[in-house]
C-alpha cells in the first residue's frame, strides 16, 4: 500500500513533518511520497492509496495559505470517496483557545462528507508546547501504520 | 559535482528570510557549504529580538533552523558584521552565492508637527529594551500615564499588551527584567489608540485582540467610524472582538484603554514635552483633543532608512516583488527585497522564491559557477575565531536560560560584550555543547 503525506503550511512546520513521516515510512520499507497540498488535486484521491494529512492552523481558525486553493476544489469536488482511507494530524497553538488546532479538521470534515474513513488516533501538535514537531509526529506515526494495515 | 553546483553559500543575516532562504537552498543542494552570518552573537534576527516577549510559541519556529544549524546543514556565524568586519567584495570572493538578509528593522516615525517633543516615542525603541537587544542595548524609554498609541496593527497591539500587564502576566516569557520594572514602578493609566483606518481595513489580527481581553483590571471602549460590509468575513470577526473587548466589566480597573478607529493625529502640543495630541478626524463623539504625557508611533518599518544596507550601497533596494538577484552570485531576500510587511509566513513563501530563483539562474548557466572559491575556511583566521559558532552560541543559550528568574524562561544577556565574554569563557573552559541534541528552549511548563 503505498502511503500519500500531504501538507498544508504557514511557516514550515508541517512541511517539515510530512518529509519526516515520508522519510520514516520508506526507512521502514514502504512506500510513501510527499505533496504539498497546493500541487494536489482532489480527483486524484484512490482508495488504493492511504492518506495522512498534516496541516496547521493559520488566523482564527482557517486554514494556512498553501491549503486554501486546494480547499477550495476540495469543496467543490462530488467524487465519492467511500472505501478511502486517511489520518490526520493537525497543528496548532493552544495559546489561542478559541482556534486551537481547527486548521486541517476543515479538510477532515470533507474527507468524511465525501465517504472516506478516518483511522487511528487524530495527532495534534501544539506550538506552545515547545515540542519538536517531527518527534510529536514520529511517535504518532506508527499507529496510524498499523492501523492502516488492519 | 557538476560545474553547475554551487559549493560555498552565504546568507547575511539569520532571521526568518535568511533562515528559510538557506533551508530551500540546502534542500536543492545537499552538498552545498551554507554560511549565515550575523552581526549578533546569537541567531535568529527578529524572531528572537522583534517577536514579543511573551509570544514565545511565535518563536518555536526557531525549532526548525535549529534542527538545520545542529545537523550541520548550515553553519552559523555570528558576531560578524559585513561592511565592518569584513567587505562584501571579499566575501563574495570566498562564496559562490551571496544572498543579503539583513531586514529593515529601524521604525518609521511620525511626522507630524510636535513629533520632536519629549515624550514622543517610536514603539522599536520599547520592543528592543523588552526583548533586550543588545548592540546597542538601550535603556526603555520614560513612560508617563497617560499614552497615546498611534497604529492598530500587530505591533501597536504588542504595544498595547504591554501597557496594561502587569508583572504577573509574563509566565514563561523572557522579557526583560530591567525594562519591565523601569516601566511597571509607573505604568500607564489610560491608554488611547488611534487607528486611520476603521476596524473593517485595521491590521491588527483577531487572535491578537481576543488576547488583550484576557488581562484582568482592564476597560476598554471602542469607537469606529465605520462597520464592516456584509461580506467583509474577516473585518466582522475583527469587529466582533473589539465589540466583546467593550463588553468586559472589570472587578477593578486598573487601566482604561480606549480604541479611536477612523482617527488621524494633526499635531502634538506642549512645552518641552508631550501634553495633548490634536486629532485631524475622528468618529462622531470622540473629542478632538487627547490630554497625554506620552506618544508612541506604532505605524510601520522605515522603507528607506539609511543603515539597513551600508555596505552594499550602490545597489538599488526598493522594494519589490519581483527577482531578488542584485546581479548574478548577488541576491537580496526578505524585508530587504519585499520591504517591511508581513510576518514570518510570508518571509518563508517569499524566500522559497528567491531559492527557486538562485537554483534556475544556476542551473539554465545563466549565471554560471566558477571554481571553487573556498568558503568560510578561506576567511582571514581572525574573523574565522571571532565568528561565533552555533555550538558557542548553545552555550549562551543555555547560560541565559540557567539565568531565568521564576517563572520566566530565560534571562538574555544585557550586552553584545557580555555575550562574546560568555562565548570565550564557555570556549576556555570547554563545555561544548552538544549540538545534536540539546533543545535550545527549557519548558517551564511541562
Amino acid at each position: 500500500m503505498n502511503i500519500v503525506v500531504l501538507y498544508g503550511t504557514e511557516s514550515g512546520n508541517s512541511e517539515l513533518i510530512a518529509q519526516d513521516l515520508s522519510d520514516k515510512i520508506n526507512a521502514d520499507g514502504q512506500s510513501a511520497e510527499v505533496f504539498d497540498l497546493q500541487d494536489f488535486e482532489p480527483e486524484s484521491i484512490t482508495a488504493e492509496n492511504f492518506y495522512i494529512i498534516v496541516c496547521s492552523t493559520h488566523g482564527d481558525g482557517e486554514l494556512p495559505n498553501t491549503a486554501q486553493d486546494f480547499f477550495a476544489k476540495f469543496s467543490d469536488f462530488e467524487g465519492d470517496l467511500t472505501g478511502v482511507r486517511y489520518a490526520m494530524f493537525g497543528l496548532g497553538d493552544s495559546f489561542y483557545e478559541e482556534t486551537y488546532s481547527q486548521g486541517s479538521e476543515h479538510i477532515d470534515r470533507r474527507f468524511t462528507e465525501l465517504g472516506a474513513e478516518r483511522v487511528g488516533e487524530y495527532g495534534r501538535h501544539d506550538a506552545s508546547s515547545w515540542d519538536l514537531p517531527s518527534d510529536v509526529a514520529l511517535e504518532w506515526l506508527p499507529s496510524v501504520v498499523s492501523a492502516a494495515h488492519a | 559535482m557538476n560545474a553547475q553546483t554551487p559549493r560555498r553559500i552565504a546568507v547575511i543575516g539569520s532571521g526568518p528570510g535568511g533562515c528559510f532562504t538557506a533551508q530551500a537552498l540546502r534542500r536543492h543542494w545537499k552538498d552545498a557549504e551554507i554560511t549565515i552570518f550575523d552581526r549578533l552573537a546569537a541567531p535568529y534576527g527578529l524572531i528572537r529580538y522583534g517577536v514579543a516577549a511573551d509570544h514565545q510559541h511565535t518563536k518555536a519556529v526557531t525549532r526548525q533552523f535549529d534542527r538545520n544549524f545542529g545537523s550541520e546543514d548550515f553553519r552559523f556565524a555570528g558576531n560578524v558584521e559585513v561592511g565592518r568586519d569584513i567587505d562584501l567584495a571579499e566575501l563574495r570572493d570566498a562564496f559562490d552565492i551571496v544572498v543579503l538578509a539583513t531586514g529593515r528593522w529601524r521604525d518609521r516615525a511620525l511626522t507630524v508637527p510636535g513629533s520632536h517633543l519629549d515624550g514622543v516615542l517610536v514603539a522599536g525603541d520599547i520592543v528592543n529594551a523588552l526583548n533586550t537587544v543588545p548592540r546597542p542595548n538601550l535603556p526603555m524609554p520614560d513612560i508617563g500615564e497617560r499614552v497615546v498609541v498611534v497604529g492598530a496593527g500587530n505591533v501597536a497591539l504588542d504595544m498595547v499588551r504591554f501597557l496594561i500587564k502587569t508583572a504577573s502576566d509574563y509566565v514563561d516569557s523572557d522579557i526583560s527584567p530591567e525594562a519591565l520594572d523601569a516601566y511597571l514602578a509607573r505604568p500607564a493609566r489610560e491608554i488611547t489608540v488611534l487607528s486611520r483606518s476603521p476596524i473593517a481595513s485595521a491590521k491588527a489580527d483577531v487572535a491578537m485582540v481576543r488576547e488583550l481581553g484576557r488581562i484582568p483590571g482592564v476597560a476598554f471602549t471602542v469607537d469606529n467610524s465605520s462597520t464592516a460590509a456584509e461580506d467583509n468575513t474577516l473585518g466582522r470577526k475583527r469587529e466582533a472582538a473589539f465589540a466583546d473587548l467593550s463588553a468586559i466589566v472589570p472587578e477593578q480597573t486598573r487601566a482604561e484603554v480606549h480604541f479611536v478607529f477612523g482617527a488621524t493625529p494633526s499635531r502634538i502640543r506642549g512645552g518641552d514635552r508631550v501634553e495633548s495630541v490634536h486629532l485631524a478626524e475622528a468618529p462622531a463623539g470622540v473629542p478632538g483633543v487627547i490630554e497625554a504625557d506620552t506618544v508612541i508611533s506604532a505605524i510601520g518599518f522605515d522603507v528607506n532608512a539609511p543603515g539597513h544596507w551600508h555596505y552594499a550601497e550602490e545597489y538599488d533596494f526598493a522594494p519589490s516583488d519581483g527577482p531578488g538577484r542584485l546581479e548574478c552570485g548577488l541576491y537580496r531576500a526578505g524585508w530587504l527585497k519585499r520591504g517591511p510587511v508581513g510576518a514570518i509566513p510570508a518571509n518563508r513563501a517569499d524566500a522559497h522564491q528567491v531559492a527557486k530563483e538562485i537554483i534556475a539562474d544556476v542551473e539554465s548557466g545563466r549565471c554560471p559557477i566558477g571554481v571553487d572559491p573556498g568558503g568560510f575556511e578561506s576567511l582571514p583566521d581572525a574573523l574565522r575565531s571571532q565568528a561565533v559558532s552555533f555550538a558557542d552560541w548553545q552555550n549562551v543559550d543555555a547560560a541565559e536560560v540557567a539565568n531565568a528568574q521564576p517563572s520566566r524562561v530565560r534571562t538574555k544577556f544585557r550586552t553584545h560584550a557580555e555575550m562574546l565574554d560568555t562565548v570565550a569563557e564557555l570556549r576556555a573552559n570547554g563545555t561544548a555543547a552538544d549540538t545534536h541534541t540539546a533543545p535550545s528552549r527549557p519548558l517551564v511548563k511541562g
